[in-house]
Protein backbone atom coordinates (compact mmCIF):
# COMPACT_ATOMS: atom_id res chain seq x y z
CA UNK A 1 0.00 0.00 0.00
CA UNK A 2 1.29 3.46 -0.88
CA UNK A 3 1.98 6.01 1.85
CA UNK A 4 -0.76 8.29 0.58
CA UNK A 5 -3.39 5.56 0.84
CA UNK A 6 -2.29 4.70 4.36
CA UNK A 7 -2.56 8.35 5.34
CA UNK A 8 -6.09 8.50 3.90
CA UNK A 9 -7.02 5.39 5.83
CA UNK A 10 -5.73 6.78 9.13
CA UNK A 11 -7.47 10.09 8.46
CA UNK A 12 -10.81 8.39 7.75
CA UNK A 13 -10.48 6.29 10.88
CA UNK A 14 -9.71 9.37 12.98
CA UNK A 15 -12.78 11.18 11.66
CA UNK A 16 -14.98 8.20 12.52
CA UNK A 17 -13.54 8.27 16.05
CA UNK A 18 -14.46 11.98 16.18
CA UNK A 19 -18.00 11.20 14.98
CA UNK A 20 -18.66 8.36 17.41
CA UNK A 21 -16.77 9.26 20.61
CA UNK A 22 -19.32 11.75 22.03
CA UNK A 23 -22.22 9.35 21.48
CA UNK A 24 -20.23 6.43 22.91
CA UNK A 25 -19.24 8.43 26.01
CA UNK A 26 -22.83 9.47 26.61
CA UNK A 27 -24.09 5.90 26.23
CA UNK A 28 -21.40 4.53 28.54
CA UNK A 29 -22.16 7.12 31.22
CA UNK A 30 -25.79 6.06 31.20
CA UNK A 31 -24.79 2.53 32.27
CA UNK A 32 -22.52 3.71 35.07
CA UNK A 33 -23.63 3.46 38.68
CA UNK A 34 -21.72 6.63 39.56
CA UNK A 35 -22.74 10.12 38.50
CA UNK A 36 -20.14 10.42 35.76
CA UNK A 37 -17.71 8.27 33.82
CA UNK A 38 -14.75 9.16 36.02
CA UNK A 39 -15.84 7.17 38.99
CA UNK A 40 -16.94 4.17 37.00
CA UNK A 41 -18.36 2.19 39.88
CA UNK A 42 -19.70 -0.61 37.75
CA UNK A 43 -22.37 -1.48 35.24
CA UNK A 44 -25.83 -0.53 36.38
CA UNK A 45 -29.28 0.21 35.06
CA UNK A 46 -30.10 2.53 37.95
CA UNK A 47 -30.45 5.61 35.73
CA UNK A 48 -32.81 3.75 33.42
CA UNK A 49 -34.94 2.80 36.41
CA UNK A 50 -34.87 6.38 37.60
CA UNK A 51 -35.73 7.70 34.12
CA UNK A 52 -38.56 5.25 33.55
CA UNK A 53 -40.14 6.03 36.89
CA UNK A 54 -40.11 9.75 36.10
CA UNK A 55 -43.67 10.69 35.14
CA UNK A 56 -42.52 13.57 32.93
CA UNK A 57 -40.16 11.33 30.92
CA UNK A 58 -42.84 8.65 30.54
CA UNK A 59 -45.37 11.08 29.14
CA UNK A 60 -42.76 12.63 26.81
CA UNK A 61 -41.87 9.15 25.56
CA UNK A 62 -45.55 8.33 25.06
CA UNK A 63 -46.16 11.58 23.17
CA UNK A 64 -43.13 11.02 20.92
CA UNK A 65 -44.28 7.52 19.98
CA UNK A 66 -47.90 8.60 19.47
CA UNK A 67 -47.07 11.63 17.30
CA UNK A 68 -44.52 9.76 15.18
CA UNK A 69 -46.89 6.81 14.63
CA UNK A 70 -49.87 8.95 13.59
CA UNK A 71 -47.69 11.13 11.38
CA UNK A 72 -46.13 8.09 9.69
CA UNK A 73 -49.47 6.42 8.94
CA UNK A 74 -51.08 9.57 7.55
CA UNK A 75 -47.96 10.66 5.64
CA UNK A 76 -47.67 7.24 3.98
CA UNK A 77 -51.34 7.27 2.99
CA UNK A 78 -51.09 10.77 1.53
CA UNK A 79 -47.81 10.06 -0.24
CA UNK A 80 -49.03 6.82 -1.86
CA UNK A 81 -52.31 8.28 -3.10
CA UNK A 82 -50.52 11.34 -4.48
CA UNK A 83 -47.72 9.38 -6.11
CA UNK A 84 -50.27 7.04 -7.71
CA UNK A 85 -52.22 9.97 -9.16
CA UNK A 86 -49.17 12.00 -10.24
CA UNK A 87 -47.90 8.93 -12.08
CA UNK A 88 -50.93 9.30 -14.35
CA UNK A 89 -50.62 13.03 -14.95
CA UNK A 90 -48.97 14.66 -17.92
CA UNK A 91 -45.17 15.04 -17.72
CA UNK A 92 -45.21 18.79 -17.35
CA UNK A 93 -47.86 18.86 -14.65
CA UNK A 94 -46.15 16.04 -12.74
CA UNK A 95 -42.84 17.92 -12.78
CA UNK A 96 -44.44 21.10 -11.47
CA UNK A 97 -46.23 19.13 -8.75
CA UNK A 98 -42.95 17.52 -7.66
CA UNK A 99 -41.13 20.83 -7.48
CA UNK A 100 -43.81 22.40 -5.31
CA UNK A 101 -43.69 19.45 -2.89
CA UNK A 102 -39.87 19.43 -2.71
CA UNK A 103 -39.86 22.96 -1.31
CA UNK A 104 -40.97 21.68 2.10
CA UNK A 105 -37.93 19.39 2.21
CA UNK A 106 -35.33 22.07 1.51
CA UNK A 107 -36.77 24.91 3.61
CA UNK A 108 -34.88 25.14 6.93
CA UNK A 109 -37.00 23.80 9.78
CA UNK A 110 -36.84 26.95 11.89
CA UNK A 111 -38.20 29.23 9.16
CA UNK A 112 -40.96 26.76 8.27
CA UNK A 113 -41.89 26.30 11.92
CA UNK A 114 -42.25 30.04 12.38
CA UNK A 115 -44.51 30.50 9.34
CA UNK A 116 -46.70 27.60 10.51
CA UNK A 117 -47.07 28.90 14.05
CA UNK A 118 -47.93 32.40 12.80
CA UNK A 119 -50.64 30.81 10.69
CA UNK A 120 -51.97 28.97 13.77
CA UNK A 121 -51.95 32.19 15.78
CA UNK A 122 -53.65 34.13 12.99
CA UNK A 123 -56.41 31.51 12.65
CA UNK A 124 -56.59 30.99 16.46
CA UNK A 125 -55.90 27.30 15.92
CA UNK A 126 -55.08 25.88 19.37
CA UNK A 127 -51.42 24.92 19.82
CA UNK A 128 -50.74 21.47 21.23
CA UNK A 129 -51.02 17.85 20.11
CA UNK A 130 -52.96 18.45 16.86
CA UNK A 131 -50.79 21.41 15.85
CA UNK A 132 -47.66 19.30 16.43
CA UNK A 133 -49.05 16.42 14.31
CA UNK A 134 -49.99 18.82 11.50
CA UNK A 135 -46.55 20.42 11.64
CA UNK A 136 -44.78 17.06 11.27
CA UNK A 137 -47.20 15.91 8.59
CA UNK A 138 -46.07 18.77 6.33
CA UNK A 139 -43.02 16.52 5.82
CA UNK A 140 -45.06 13.88 3.95
CA UNK A 141 -43.20 14.83 0.71
CA UNK A 142 -40.15 12.93 2.01
CA UNK A 143 -42.23 9.72 1.75
CA UNK A 144 -43.60 10.88 -1.58
CA UNK A 145 -40.09 11.27 -3.04
CA UNK A 146 -39.16 7.69 -2.16
CA UNK A 147 -42.47 6.18 -3.34
CA UNK A 148 -42.45 8.22 -6.54
CA UNK A 149 -38.92 7.08 -7.40
CA UNK A 150 -39.95 3.45 -6.99
CA UNK A 151 -43.10 3.96 -9.03
CA UNK A 152 -41.21 5.59 -11.90
CA UNK A 153 -38.98 2.52 -12.13
CA UNK A 154 -41.87 0.03 -12.07
CA UNK A 155 -43.12 -1.65 -15.22
CA UNK A 156 -46.72 -0.82 -15.91
CA UNK A 157 -47.52 -4.11 -17.67
CA UNK A 158 -48.56 -5.93 -14.47
CA UNK A 159 -51.09 -3.25 -13.63
CA UNK A 160 -52.35 -3.26 -17.19
CA UNK A 161 -52.72 -7.04 -17.14
CA UNK A 162 -54.83 -6.78 -14.00
CA UNK A 163 -57.05 -4.17 -15.64
CA UNK A 164 -57.40 -6.13 -18.88
CA UNK A 165 -58.39 -9.19 -16.88
CA UNK A 166 -61.29 -7.21 -15.48
CA UNK A 167 -60.16 -5.85 -12.10
CA UNK A 168 -61.31 -2.34 -11.22
CA UNK A 169 -58.62 0.31 -10.69
CA UNK A 170 -59.23 0.21 -6.95
CA UNK A 171 -58.74 -3.54 -6.86
CA UNK A 172 -55.67 -3.27 -9.06
CA UNK A 173 -54.27 -0.63 -6.75
CA UNK A 174 -54.78 -2.72 -3.60
CA UNK A 175 -53.72 -6.10 -4.98
CA UNK A 176 -51.07 -5.18 -7.54
CA UNK A 177 -49.65 -1.68 -7.16
CA UNK A 178 -49.45 -1.54 -3.37
CA UNK A 179 -47.54 -4.83 -2.88
CA UNK A 180 -45.05 -3.77 -5.56
CA UNK A 181 -44.56 -0.45 -3.76
CA UNK A 182 -44.07 -1.97 -0.33
CA UNK A 183 -40.27 -1.59 0.05
CA UNK A 184 -40.52 2.09 -0.88
CA UNK A 185 -43.49 2.58 1.44
CA UNK A 186 -41.55 1.06 4.34
CA UNK A 187 -38.34 3.02 3.75
CA UNK A 188 -40.26 6.27 3.20
CA UNK A 189 -42.28 5.59 6.34
CA UNK A 190 -39.10 4.99 8.33
CA UNK A 191 -37.71 8.32 7.12
CA UNK A 192 -40.72 10.35 8.16
CA UNK A 193 -40.97 8.46 11.47
CA UNK A 194 -37.38 9.44 12.22
CA UNK A 195 -37.93 13.08 11.23
CA UNK A 196 -40.90 13.21 13.55
CA UNK A 197 -39.10 11.32 16.34
CA UNK A 198 -36.12 13.70 16.08
CA UNK A 199 -38.05 16.92 15.56
CA UNK A 200 -37.30 19.58 18.12
CA UNK A 201 -37.79 23.03 16.59
CA UNK A 202 -41.18 22.41 14.95
CA UNK A 203 -42.50 20.67 18.05
CA UNK A 204 -41.19 23.40 20.32
CA UNK A 205 -42.97 26.08 18.26
CA UNK A 206 -46.31 24.34 17.87
CA UNK A 207 -46.69 22.61 21.27
CA UNK A 208 -48.73 23.85 24.19
CA UNK A 209 -46.93 24.45 27.52
CA UNK A 210 -47.83 21.08 29.08
CA UNK A 211 -47.07 19.00 25.99
CA UNK A 212 -43.55 17.56 25.74
CA UNK A 213 -41.92 15.07 23.39
CA UNK A 214 -38.55 13.48 24.16
CA UNK A 215 -36.38 16.05 22.32
CA UNK A 216 -38.34 18.87 23.96
CA UNK A 217 -37.90 17.27 27.39
CA UNK A 218 -34.14 16.90 26.84
CA UNK A 219 -33.93 20.50 25.67
CA UNK A 220 -35.87 21.76 28.67
CA UNK A 221 -33.63 19.94 31.13
CA UNK A 222 -30.24 20.23 29.45
CA UNK A 223 -29.89 23.39 27.38
CA UNK A 224 -28.46 26.64 28.61
CA UNK A 225 -25.75 27.44 31.10
CA UNK A 226 -25.83 25.86 34.52
CA UNK A 227 -28.34 23.13 33.78
CA UNK A 228 -26.05 20.75 31.97
CA UNK A 229 -25.95 16.98 32.07
CA UNK A 230 -28.14 14.68 34.17
CA UNK A 231 -27.62 10.90 34.27
CA UNK A 232 -31.37 10.25 33.78
CA UNK A 233 -31.23 12.34 30.61
CA UNK A 234 -28.24 10.29 29.44
CA UNK A 235 -30.34 7.17 29.89
CA UNK A 236 -33.36 8.44 27.98
CA UNK A 237 -31.14 9.98 25.28
CA UNK A 238 -29.41 6.61 24.88
CA UNK A 239 -32.80 4.92 24.45
CA UNK A 240 -33.77 7.51 21.85
CA UNK A 241 -30.50 7.03 19.94
CA UNK A 242 -30.94 3.24 19.99
CA UNK A 243 -34.38 3.72 18.41
CA UNK A 244 -32.84 5.98 15.74
CA UNK A 245 -30.06 3.53 14.99
CA UNK A 246 -32.52 0.63 14.71
CA UNK A 247 -34.58 2.71 12.28
CA UNK A 248 -31.46 3.59 10.26
CA UNK A 249 -30.53 -0.08 10.05
CA UNK A 250 -34.03 -1.08 8.90
CA UNK A 251 -33.96 1.76 6.37
CA UNK A 252 -30.70 0.57 4.83
CA UNK A 253 -32.06 -2.99 4.65
CA UNK A 254 -35.23 -1.88 2.86
CA UNK A 255 -33.35 0.44 0.52
CA UNK A 256 -31.35 -2.54 -0.66
CA UNK A 257 -34.60 -4.30 -1.61
CA UNK A 258 -35.93 -1.19 -3.32
CA UNK B 1 -53.57 2.07 -16.40
CA UNK B 2 -55.73 5.09 -17.05
CA UNK B 3 -57.89 6.80 -14.51
CA UNK B 4 -60.95 8.97 -14.93
CA UNK B 5 -60.47 12.66 -14.33
CA UNK B 6 -62.71 12.48 -11.29
CA UNK B 7 -60.73 9.64 -9.70
CA UNK B 8 -57.50 11.57 -10.28
CA UNK B 9 -58.88 14.65 -8.55
CA UNK B 10 -60.16 12.62 -5.60
CA UNK B 11 -56.74 10.97 -5.19
CA UNK B 12 -54.84 14.26 -5.40
CA UNK B 13 -57.20 16.19 -3.18
CA UNK B 14 -56.16 15.23 0.39
CA UNK B 15 -52.44 15.90 0.02
CA UNK B 16 -52.88 18.97 -2.16
CA UNK B 17 -55.39 20.51 0.20
CA UNK B 18 -53.29 19.73 3.28
CA UNK B 19 -50.09 21.03 1.73
CA UNK B 20 -51.77 24.21 0.51
CA UNK B 21 -53.43 25.00 3.83
CA UNK B 22 -50.53 24.13 6.14
CA UNK B 23 -47.48 24.95 4.03
CA UNK B 24 -48.22 27.37 1.20
CA UNK B 25 -50.83 29.59 2.85
CA UNK B 26 -48.78 29.99 6.10
CA UNK B 27 -45.95 31.28 3.96
CA UNK B 28 -48.17 34.04 2.53
CA UNK B 29 -49.72 34.77 5.94
CA UNK B 30 -46.20 35.18 7.33
CA UNK B 31 -45.33 37.50 4.48
CA UNK B 32 -48.40 39.51 5.50
CA UNK B 33 -47.29 39.42 9.14
CA UNK B 34 -43.83 40.65 8.16
CA UNK B 35 -45.47 43.67 6.48
CA UNK B 36 -47.78 44.25 9.44
CA UNK B 37 -50.93 43.42 7.44
CA UNK B 38 -51.77 40.52 9.78
CA UNK B 39 -51.14 40.44 13.54
CA UNK B 40 -49.96 44.09 13.72
CA UNK B 41 -47.82 45.02 16.72
CA UNK B 42 -48.98 47.52 19.36
CA UNK B 43 -46.55 50.18 18.13
CA UNK B 44 -47.96 49.83 14.65
CA UNK B 45 -51.59 50.06 15.83
CA UNK B 46 -50.86 53.15 17.90
CA UNK B 47 -49.41 54.82 14.81
CA UNK B 48 -52.33 53.69 12.68
CA UNK B 49 -50.10 51.99 10.06
CA UNK B 50 -51.93 49.32 8.06
CA UNK B 51 -48.85 48.19 6.20
CA UNK B 52 -45.25 48.94 7.01
CA UNK B 53 -41.67 48.07 6.14
CA UNK B 54 -40.45 48.78 9.68
CA UNK B 55 -39.87 45.08 10.44
CA UNK B 56 -37.61 44.71 7.42
CA UNK B 57 -35.80 47.85 8.51
CA UNK B 58 -35.32 46.12 11.88
CA UNK B 59 -33.89 43.07 10.14
CA UNK B 60 -31.30 45.16 8.33
CA UNK B 61 -30.54 47.24 11.39
CA UNK B 62 -26.85 47.62 12.32
CA UNK B 63 -26.92 45.20 15.26
CA UNK B 64 -28.82 42.52 13.39
CA UNK B 65 -26.62 42.97 10.37
CA UNK B 66 -23.75 42.04 12.64
CA UNK B 67 -25.64 38.88 13.68
CA UNK B 68 -26.22 38.03 10.02
CA UNK B 69 -22.55 38.48 9.25
CA UNK B 70 -21.58 36.35 12.24
CA UNK B 71 -23.95 33.60 11.06
CA UNK B 72 -22.52 33.78 7.55
CA UNK B 73 -19.00 33.59 8.97
CA UNK B 74 -19.91 30.56 11.09
CA UNK B 75 -21.66 28.89 8.14
CA UNK B 76 -18.67 29.60 5.86
CA UNK B 77 -16.16 28.25 8.36
CA UNK B 78 -18.35 25.17 8.96
CA UNK B 79 -18.73 24.54 5.23
CA UNK B 80 -15.01 25.01 4.52
CA UNK B 81 -13.93 22.69 7.34
CA UNK B 82 -16.57 20.09 6.41
CA UNK B 83 -15.40 20.10 2.79
CA UNK B 84 -11.74 19.79 3.77
CA UNK B 85 -12.49 16.82 6.01
CA UNK B 86 -15.25 15.24 3.92
CA UNK B 87 -13.48 15.25 0.56
CA UNK B 88 -10.55 12.98 1.42
CA UNK B 89 -12.88 10.77 3.43
CA UNK B 90 -15.44 10.44 0.64
CA UNK B 91 -12.58 9.79 -1.78
CA UNK B 92 -11.19 7.05 0.43
CA UNK B 93 -14.60 5.37 0.87
CA UNK B 94 -15.61 5.67 -2.78
CA UNK B 95 -12.34 4.91 -4.55
CA UNK B 96 -9.97 3.10 -2.20
CA UNK B 97 -12.04 1.11 0.29
CA UNK B 98 -14.05 -0.83 -2.25
CA UNK B 99 -14.45 -3.92 -0.06
CA UNK B 100 -15.77 -2.11 3.03
CA UNK B 101 -17.59 0.59 1.09
CA UNK B 102 -21.13 -0.25 2.23
CA UNK B 103 -20.16 -0.68 5.86
CA UNK B 104 -18.28 2.65 5.93
CA UNK B 105 -21.20 4.33 4.21
CA UNK B 106 -23.52 3.00 6.92
CA UNK B 107 -21.16 4.49 9.51
CA UNK B 108 -21.51 7.86 7.75
CA UNK B 109 -25.30 7.67 7.51
CA UNK B 110 -26.02 6.48 11.05
CA UNK B 111 -25.19 9.75 12.87
CA UNK B 112 -27.59 11.55 10.51
CA UNK B 113 -30.45 9.53 11.98
CA UNK B 114 -29.62 10.78 15.45
CA UNK B 115 -31.09 14.22 15.94
CA UNK B 116 -28.85 17.30 16.16
CA UNK B 117 -30.23 17.92 19.61
CA UNK B 118 -28.90 14.62 20.96
CA UNK B 119 -25.58 14.95 19.18
CA UNK B 120 -25.07 18.43 20.63
CA UNK B 121 -26.06 17.02 24.01
CA UNK B 122 -23.55 14.18 23.56
CA UNK B 123 -20.79 16.75 22.91
CA UNK B 124 -21.82 18.38 26.17
CA UNK B 125 -21.27 15.12 28.06
CA UNK B 126 -17.82 14.91 26.48
CA UNK B 127 -16.58 18.49 26.73
CA UNK B 128 -18.73 20.09 29.45
CA UNK B 129 -17.41 21.25 32.85
CA UNK B 130 -18.45 17.88 34.36
CA UNK B 131 -17.67 16.10 31.13
CA UNK B 132 -15.41 13.21 30.29
CA UNK B 133 -12.39 15.17 29.01
CA UNK B 134 -12.27 17.46 32.02
CA UNK B 135 -12.75 14.49 34.30
CA UNK B 136 -9.81 12.58 32.81
CA UNK B 137 -7.54 15.64 32.98
CA UNK B 138 -8.56 16.34 36.58
CA UNK B 139 -8.02 12.79 37.76
CA UNK B 140 -4.62 12.66 36.08
CA UNK B 141 -3.73 15.80 38.01
CA UNK B 142 -2.92 17.71 34.82
CA UNK B 143 -5.34 20.48 35.76
CA UNK B 144 -6.72 21.68 39.09
CA UNK B 145 -9.88 23.38 37.79
CA UNK B 146 -12.15 22.16 35.00
CA UNK B 147 -11.28 23.82 31.69
CA UNK B 148 -13.88 25.87 29.87
CA UNK B 149 -13.95 23.78 26.75
CA UNK B 150 -17.45 24.85 25.77
CA UNK B 151 -19.46 28.07 25.71
CA UNK B 152 -17.10 29.72 23.24
CA UNK B 153 -16.82 30.16 19.48
CA UNK B 154 -14.42 27.26 19.00
CA UNK B 155 -16.77 24.79 20.68
CA UNK B 156 -19.64 26.03 18.51
CA UNK B 157 -17.52 25.48 15.40
CA UNK B 158 -16.50 21.99 16.56
CA UNK B 159 -20.15 21.20 17.23
CA UNK B 160 -21.17 22.48 13.82
CA UNK B 161 -18.54 20.44 11.97
CA UNK B 162 -19.45 17.41 14.06
CA UNK B 163 -23.14 17.81 13.16
CA UNK B 164 -22.84 18.68 9.47
CA UNK B 165 -19.92 16.48 8.40
CA UNK B 166 -22.03 13.46 7.32
CA UNK B 167 -24.18 15.78 5.17
CA UNK B 168 -21.07 16.90 3.31
CA UNK B 169 -19.65 13.40 2.88
CA UNK B 170 -22.74 11.87 1.21
CA UNK B 171 -22.99 14.02 -1.98
CA UNK B 172 -19.20 13.94 -2.43
CA UNK B 173 -19.29 10.17 -2.09
CA UNK B 174 -22.01 9.79 -4.70
CA UNK B 175 -20.10 11.77 -7.33
CA UNK B 176 -16.74 10.20 -6.53
CA UNK B 177 -18.13 6.67 -6.65
CA UNK B 178 -19.13 7.22 -10.29
CA UNK B 179 -15.72 8.61 -11.15
CA UNK B 180 -14.24 6.90 -14.19
CA UNK B 181 -10.87 5.62 -13.01
CA UNK B 182 -9.50 5.33 -16.54
CA UNK B 183 -9.48 9.14 -16.81
CA UNK B 184 -7.23 9.36 -13.76
CA UNK B 185 -4.98 6.61 -15.11
CA UNK B 186 -4.77 8.41 -18.44
CA UNK B 187 -3.66 11.58 -16.69
CA UNK B 188 -1.00 9.68 -14.74
CA UNK B 189 0.21 7.75 -17.78
CA UNK B 190 0.53 10.98 -19.72
CA UNK B 191 2.96 12.22 -17.07
CA UNK B 192 0.93 14.35 -14.65
CA UNK B 193 1.88 13.95 -10.97
CA UNK B 194 -0.72 12.97 -8.36
CA UNK B 195 -1.29 16.59 -7.27
CA UNK B 196 -1.70 17.86 -10.81
CA UNK B 197 -4.04 14.96 -11.60
CA UNK B 198 -6.12 15.80 -8.54
CA UNK B 199 -6.48 19.51 -9.33
CA UNK B 200 -6.83 19.17 -13.11
CA UNK B 201 -8.93 15.99 -13.33
CA UNK B 202 -10.50 14.62 -10.14
CA UNK B 203 -11.62 17.89 -8.56
CA UNK B 204 -13.23 19.35 -11.72
CA UNK B 205 -15.13 16.10 -12.36
CA UNK B 206 -16.50 16.05 -8.82
CA UNK B 207 -17.71 19.64 -8.97
CA UNK B 208 -21.46 18.82 -8.79
CA UNK B 209 -20.81 16.88 -5.58
CA UNK B 210 -18.87 19.79 -4.12
CA UNK B 211 -21.72 22.17 -4.99
CA UNK B 212 -24.27 19.86 -3.38
CA UNK B 213 -22.14 19.48 -0.25
CA UNK B 214 -21.80 23.26 0.04
CA UNK B 215 -25.54 23.73 -0.36
CA UNK B 216 -26.45 21.00 2.13
CA UNK B 217 -24.15 22.38 4.83
CA UNK B 218 -24.13 26.13 4.23
CA UNK B 219 -27.90 26.78 4.10
CA UNK B 220 -28.94 25.00 7.29
CA UNK B 221 -25.70 26.04 9.05
CA UNK B 222 -26.51 29.71 8.44
CA UNK B 223 -29.73 29.30 10.43
CA UNK B 224 -28.50 26.71 12.92
CA UNK B 225 -29.98 27.18 16.32
CA UNK B 226 -29.55 24.03 18.40
CA UNK B 227 -25.75 23.69 18.28
CA UNK B 228 -24.96 27.29 19.36
CA UNK B 229 -27.57 27.09 22.12
CA UNK B 230 -25.94 24.01 23.61
CA UNK B 231 -22.30 24.87 23.06
CA UNK B 232 -22.16 28.66 22.66
CA UNK B 233 -21.89 31.38 25.26
CA UNK B 234 -24.83 33.67 26.06
CA UNK B 235 -23.43 36.42 23.84
CA UNK B 236 -23.13 34.28 20.76
CA UNK B 237 -26.31 35.09 18.91
CA UNK B 238 -26.93 33.75 15.40
CA UNK B 239 -29.80 34.09 12.91
CA UNK B 240 -31.42 30.87 14.20
CA UNK B 241 -31.22 32.13 17.78
CA UNK B 242 -32.80 35.44 16.71
CA UNK B 243 -35.73 33.77 14.94
CA UNK B 244 -36.27 31.45 17.90
CA UNK B 245 -36.14 34.31 20.42
CA UNK B 246 -38.29 36.57 18.27
CA UNK B 247 -41.05 34.03 18.60
CA UNK B 248 -40.59 32.33 21.98
CA UNK B 249 -38.93 34.96 24.15
CA UNK B 250 -39.71 38.38 22.74
CA UNK B 251 -43.05 37.48 21.12
CA UNK B 252 -42.09 39.88 18.34
CA UNK B 253 -43.87 37.98 15.59
CA UNK B 254 -43.59 40.59 12.85
CA UNK B 255 -39.86 40.86 13.19
CA UNK B 256 -39.49 37.06 13.34
CA UNK B 257 -41.64 36.76 10.21
CA UNK B 258 -39.51 39.33 8.36
CA UNK B 259 -36.33 37.46 9.30
CA UNK B 260 -37.81 34.11 8.19
CA UNK B 261 -38.93 35.58 4.87
CA UNK B 262 -35.44 36.98 4.23
CA UNK B 263 -33.85 33.67 5.21
CA UNK B 264 -36.24 31.57 3.09
CA UNK B 265 -35.69 33.88 0.10
CA UNK B 266 -31.93 33.51 0.40
CA UNK B 267 -32.29 29.72 0.61
CA UNK B 268 -34.56 29.49 -2.43
CA UNK B 269 -32.29 31.81 -4.40
CA UNK B 270 -29.33 29.60 -3.50
CA UNK B 271 -31.15 26.46 -4.63
CA UNK B 272 -32.25 28.02 -7.93
CA UNK B 273 -28.70 29.21 -8.62
CA UNK B 274 -27.41 25.76 -7.75
CA UNK B 275 -29.83 24.02 -10.11
CA UNK B 276 -28.82 26.46 -12.87
CA UNK B 277 -25.12 25.79 -12.30
CA UNK B 278 -25.40 22.03 -12.05
CA UNK B 279 -27.90 21.95 -14.89
CA UNK B 280 -25.29 23.68 -17.06
CA UNK B 281 -22.65 21.19 -15.96
CA UNK B 282 -24.84 18.25 -16.82
CA UNK B 283 -25.65 19.63 -20.24
CA UNK B 284 -21.95 20.10 -21.04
Amino acid sequence: MRAGDLLLKIFTGAVFVFLYTPIAVMMLSSFNAGRNLLNFTGFSLVWYERALSNQRIISALFNSVLVATIVTLLAVAMAVLTAFAVDRLGRKFALAYNNVLYVSIIIPEIAEALTLVLFFIWTSFPLGFYAVVIGHLVWFPIVYVVVRARMAGMTKTVEEASRVLGASWLRTFIHVTLPLLLPAVVSGGLLVFTWSWDSFIKTQFTRSPGFETLPVYIWNTASGRGRGVLPEVNAIATLSILVSIALAYLYVRYREKD
Amino acid sequence: MRLSRRALIILLLPATLFYTVFFIIPFFISFGVSLGIFLPSDVQISRGELITLRYYEQVFDQIFLRVFLRSLALASATTALCLLIAYPMAYYIAVKAVRYRNFLLLLVIMPLWVTFLLRAYALLTLLGPEGFVNGVLLSLGLIQQPLFLIYNETSVLIGMVYSYLPLAILPLYSTLVRLDKTVIEASRVLGAGPLKTFFKVTLPISRPGVFAAVLLTFIPAAGEFIVPSFLGGPNEVYVGTLIYNAFLAARNWNWGAAMSIVYISVVLLGVVLYLRLVGEELRV
